[in-house]
């Protein structure tokens, strides 16, 4: 196999050798496999949940009271509610849901439906560390939803006002009162999820592309290369932001959908780099004996691009593929800075970013964005500049 | 090296091309464009004007707050907006169209300055009998009996059919005689020739402040062909108005050139000078502690996207209450004029770079990491060459065989990028800087056209962003060629 060339791995040996890098890489997996399991860190619902004696997961599934052993067939929506510790407590009104929203009568309906004072319940919950999601409000149990809560006391016109963490917001709260520390979580790991999904489509678009018109040349190279230089000349962010504008006004997305979307026209443009240095490769390969070679013996264009070219062709690929992971995360949160990427609930660095900006003095929401988001990038940086360094044949050591 | 520019010069039509189908295809798919916006503006307007009691908008004021806005204005308005043609039109419009309004025979010419102007594809069109002309204001509302015009060629006065009393001046547009005034047509005579004919039909119904009926004159076929206003598309950089604005986009993006123009300029010969002195530095003491110390720091900064730390600078040195300490100003590039226009000299340019210092850390961060790296590989691949090593056998001093011998060879990769860098620090981020520090420029511009619908800008703006662009690469490239003569582009095709 290819990847295990030696060429290739005494690259990968100078690539380790590179502490600064290495280090890098190792931390950017960290922070990735940590926050890969958002739902284990940051939730508001218990993430095991023990009702006599019974094993209940509320972070993946919504049990409803009666699922509890309750009678009532009305999702638990939230696991802090008085409902839920009446519930708990046995203190439950026994309701009839047919009867909830309606007066009663005792002389129609017989009995009057007082509540009956059930058992206790032994309950036992595990909580994730932060006992709220990206988009769980403050707490259900207070009525007024506390937005931009500061997580350290302080002072509110001479008057001290404890501070959030006390309520379990280690960061305090957004504007729409939902925890800082949670959404940071959570927009980690999509940022970093979109960064590597779209360095790894670019880099196949770019290299399909590119390796057509290196390999065939000719008028497939030229239709490809007038075809970049059309599209790439485009100021892209004022290209993205224009499309991105015109799907959202489309509407009828989900959440998942705009996430989608907003990917595939981020698609558009970025395979450019690759493509190039693809079609580089493969102008540069189509002449070299080893290629003429297979093709004497009769070897097809697909298994010669794909057997014999591609994997001398590894360097720009591996290169291309930190800066391509920084480039994405960068132009998810730049577009949604300015309003045009993902819409609120879901959880986004850049939406952080542009309410830090908004209300300036939310420290507790612009200094951890600012840091995690540097931190992320600089750490992609670092990895960059080893790859290319340990792949780089002109770079001297 | 001509047809090399030929080429580049006729490749940058597709360019143009691809971007205006782009634009187009999607502003087609999407709904919501710009006549929802000027309607929701006008109906705003109407609501704050129908607060006195006045009635408004008419009687059939179905949906928001009892106004609506009746088929005749909203035929005006997106005759306004070039929406009243069919959609290959529309699109042949944006590129390049060419559309005479009325044709005649040159005798006609000959006979008067204006023989025939006729009432075609919606227009008003005026047309000549004896000794009147005959305006007719058709396919549009007219308002409260408008009706016929005819002009009286003695008193060169509009009279209204309806009322022999009413009578229009057609210079000055007013009203000159009768008692009711239902409509005041507004007519411009140029010299003797009907340039444009507008007219203003303020009835109870609506109150139309800027619609406007252009009347083409009947012209010869040549002189159609050399009448500039029959021509249209942004080929010929004509420019459609903005929608909020209501000034020529061009007149705009000019406006806000100079602002954007100074945060390059000066972010370019910032980073130029400074990596370049790094650069050498870095190489002299190439493999120390203070190489690697400079090159983390310069990856850290190309790391860091500059509006993600124009973001944080802001909210920390910013003017904001919470600030660590004020050392950011709120906006703009200098201060409020009341207090700019009363500073000395000395003090206004300590104004300016006081504004201009956080915009520029921030747009040149990034930069420093590849021209830093670039320079001291130049350097340093410099430094082994046969020339450096015989300079340096003959007994010159290091520091002579680097400034005099070395560092000339080594400029040259650096030179030749020169252009290309300088447009990229012109265009790169500075939509998102100019937004955080509220600096208006072209990027600005291009955003707040964006957000508030207004197509026509937007367009523009993108259209001389690209070309601006295109012509600088080109530039650049020419400049290799003269900077380095090795370098022919002619060969590697």
């Amino acid at each position: 196999m290819a990847l295990l060339s030696p060429e290739f791995r005494s690259r990968c040996r100078k690539f380790r050798q590179n502490r600064k890098s290495f280090r890098s890489l190792v931390l950017l997996l960290v922070i990735f496999l940590v926050t890969l399991p958002a739902e284990l860190l940051c939730n508001d619902k218990p993430l095991i949940l023990r009702v006599d004696g019974g094993w209940f997961f509320p972070a993946f599934r919504t049990y409803t009271y009666r699922d509890l052993g309750g009678d009532r067939d009305v999702p638990v929506i939230s696991y802090r509610s008085r409902t839920f510790r009446q519930f708990t407590d046995g203190r439950m009104p026994i309701l009839d849901p047919g009867v909830m929203y309606r007066r009663v009568d005792p002389d129609v309906d017989g009995a009057s439906p007082s509540p009956t004072p059930g058992r206790p319940r032994k309950v036992w919950m595990l909580h994730a560390p932060v006992r709220h999601s990206h988009k769980s409000y403050y707490d259900s149990d207070k009525l007024a939803l506390q937005c931009m809560a500061n997580p350290l006391p302080h002072h509110v016109d001479g008057s001290p006002v404890p501070g959030a963490i006390k309520e379990g917001h280690y960061l305090g709260t957004d504007k729409y009162g939902k925890d800082v520390l949670a959404r940071l979580v959570y927009g980690v790991r999509l940022s970093l999820l979109f960064g590597f999904a779209l360095a790894f489509t670019s880099t196949v678009i770019g290299c399909i592309l590119g390796a057509l018109q290196g390999y065939f040349g000719g008028i497939v190279d030229l239709a490809g290369q007038r075809f970049t230089e059309i599209w790439g000349s485009i100021p892209r962010l004022m290209l993205m932001m224009m499309l991105s504008d015109f799907v959202s006004r489309r509407g009828g997305l989900s959440d998942f959908g705009h996430v989608m979307m907003l990917f595939l026209i981020l698609n558009l443009t970025s395979w450019m780099g690759m493509a190039g240095h693809m079609r580089a490769m493969f102008l540069r390969a189509r002449n070299q004996d080893y290629v003429k070679a297979a093709k004497s013996l009769g070897a097809s264009d697909r298994r010669i691009m794909w057997i014999h070219i591609l994997p001398n062709s590894l360097t720009p690929i591996v290169t291309f593929l930190p800066f391509a992971v920084s480039g994405g995360v960068m132009a998810l949160v730049g577009l949604d800075f300015l309003g045009f990427g993902l819409d609120y609930p879901t959880p986004s660095l850049g939406e952080m970013l542009s309410q830090g900006q908004e209300n300036i003095g939310a420290w507790w929401i612009i200094v951890p964005t600012f840091i995690t988001l540097s931190a992320m990038l600089i750490l992609l940086t670092f990895i960059g500049d080893g790859v290319r360094n340990a792949f780089d044949p002109r770079q001297k050591s | 090296m001509l047809t090399y520019i030929i080429k580049r010069l006729l490749l940058m039509i597709p360019t143009g091309i691809g971007i205006i189908t782009v634009f187009f295809v999607f502003s087609e798919l999407v709904p919501g464009g710009p006549l929802d916006q000027v309607e929701t503006m006008i109906m705003d307007e109407a609501r704050s004007a129908s607060e006195g009691g006045a009635t408004f908008g008419g009687d059939e004021g179905g949906g928001g707050g009892g106004i609506a806005i009746d088929p005749a204005m909203r035929m005006q308005i997106k005759r306004k907006l070039g929406l009243n043609h069919n959609r290959f039109e529309r699109y042949m419009r944006m590129l390049l169209w060419w559309s005479p309004d009325s044709l005649i025979s040159s005798k006609e010419v000959e006979d008067g300055a204006f023989a025939k102007v006729a009432f075609r594809d919606r227009k008003l069109v005026v047309f000549r009998s004896d000794d009147t002309y005959h305006v007719y204001l058709n396919g549009v509302d007219t308002g409260q009996g408008l009706g016929e015009l005819t002009f009286d060629k003695q008193e060169k006065q509009f009279v209204s059919a309806m009322d022999a009393d009413v009578r229009f001046d057609p210079i000055t547009g007013q009203q000159v005689g009768g008692t009711t005034a239902l409509t005041r047509i507004t007519v411009r005579v140029k010299t003797e020739v009907f340039d444009e004919i507008s007219y203003a039909a303020s009835g109870a119904r609506v109150q139309v402040k800027e619609a406007r009926e252009e009347v083409y004159l009947a012209q010869s076929l040549t002189g159609a062909i050399r009448n500039w206003d029959n021509w249209h598309g942004y080929f010929l950089l004509k420019f459609p108005n903005s929608i909020t604005k209501n000034k020529k986009s061009y007149v705009l993006i000019a406006e806000r050139l100079p602002v954007s123009m100074r945060l390059g300029i000066i972010s370019f010969f910032l980073t130029y000078s400074a990596c370049l002195v790094l650069g050498i530095a870095k190489a002299v003491k190439n493999g120390t502690r203070f190489d690697a110390a400079t090159s983390v720091l310069v990856l850290i900064g190309y790391g860091i996207p500059g509006f993600v730390l124009a973001v944080f600078l802001i909210s920390m040195f910013g003017p904001g209450s919470d600030a660590l300490v004020h050392l950011i100003p709120l906006r703009g590039l200098h201060s409020p004029p009341e207090i700019y226009n009363a500073l000395g000299p000395l003090a206004k340019l300590w104004d300016n770079i006081h504004h201009l210092i956080a915009p520029i850390i921030c747009l040149t961060i990034g930069g420093f990491a590849g021209l830093t790296m670039l320079t001291k590989n130049s350097v340093l691949e410099q430094f082994d060459q046969l020339y450096a090593v015989a300079a340096r056998a003959r007994g010159l001093s290091q520091r002579r065989v680097l400034f005099k011998h070395i560092l000339r060879n080594s400029l040259i990769p650096l030179v030749t990028g020169f252009p290309a860098r300088f447009v990229m620090m012109f265009f790169t981020g500075s939509v998102l800087i100019e937004k955080i520090f509220s600096l208006d420029g072209i990027g600005l511009l291009g955003y707040t056209a964006l957000v508030e619908r207004d197509y026509p800008l937007m367009v523009s703006n993108l259209f001389v962003f690209t070309y601006i662009g295109l012509f600088c690469r080109l530039l650049s490239d020419i400049g290799y060629v003269i900077v380095d003569p090795r370098i022919s582009f002619e060969e590697k095709r």
